[in-house]
């Protein structure tokens, strides 16, 4: 009977053995690259009346975490912080950024969306590869 | 402004439950109590060859405004468009939203639809 013995190269068995201890990681560095894509984006496109009504920094990036009913690895970009206005109302400036981005009857301006534009498909799956590059060596 | 002209064909003597539904481009200036407000919000390439952009998809929401029960208004855009070669992005639509000072409900629900560059 003929018999068939094959071997894997030791460099690719080594690649295998430290992606099976290090994917966690790998995923979350490639989220968090996507995310800081999206972040760069929401800035830029953050209309200019928006950003004079913000102190600061306000877009931020989550923690990356689980969800395990779907195996899902997530964070989140976010709007965070407060808008007070000139009489002291204090308004959650997510509120404030929905305004622009979805409009509402009555406003005398039309709506200025940002927000789901910044999700650029391309641009976050490239920052995404790069990020698995340095896990995954491709030859 | 992509498929402003086929919008404003599909939706002229739109109706729902027997009411009719004014539809404004940005922004609407009358006293409705329903009406839709169109605007095109985002274009993505969808194709490229040649060094040169061969197809495109625009991005459309329409902000359904209602002093009332807006579901089949909404549903009634969604068959329209949908069977007009739309696509519907349930991810981009908003929340229900409720404007306090005007008594108005609103959603925005939004829609796709690729069209091809011809370059001569």
């Amino acid at each position: 009977m003929a018999a068939f013995v094959g071997g894997l190269p030791d460099d690719l068995i080594k690649m295998f053995t430290e992606l099976e201890i290090n994917t966690e990681q790998m995923l979350s560095d490639m989220i968090t690259a996507g995310a800081a894509v999206v972040e760069a984006n929401v800035n830029a496109k953050m209309p200019r009346d928006f950003k004079k009504v913000l102190n600061g920094n306000n877009v931020k990036i989550t923690k990356v975490y689980k969800t395990p009913s779907d195996d899902g690895i997530n964070c989140q970009v976010m709007i965070t912080g407060y808008f007070i206005n000139r009489h002291k109302q204090v308004t959650p400036a997510p509120l404030v950024a929905n305004i622009f981005e979805y409009g509402r009857s009555g406003a005398p301006y039309p709506k200025q969306p940002f927000f789901r534009a910044s999700f650029n498909e391309s641009q976050i799956e490239k920052a995404m590869l790069d990020a698995q590059k340095k896990y995954i060596e491709e030859s | 402004m992509l498929f402003n002209a086929e919008i404003e064909t599909l939706f002229n003597g739109f109706t729902v439950d027997g009411e009719s539904i004014d539809l404004a481009y940005l922004f609407y200036a009358g006293h409705a109590d329903k009406y839709i407000v169109y605007s095109q919000v985002d274009s993505r390439n969808s194709y490229s060859a040649d060094d040169d952009i061969q197809g495109v998809v625009a991005i459309y929401d329409f902000d359904i405004y209602s002093k009332g029960n807006y579901y089949n208004i909404i549903e009634a855009v969604r068959q329209l468009l949908t069977s007009n070669n739309w696509t519907w992005q349930p991810n981009r639509d908003s929340p229900d939203l409720y404007d306090v000072d005007t008594g108005y409900y609103h959603k925005t629900v939004c829609f796709a639809k690729p069209i091809q560059i011809t370059n001569n």
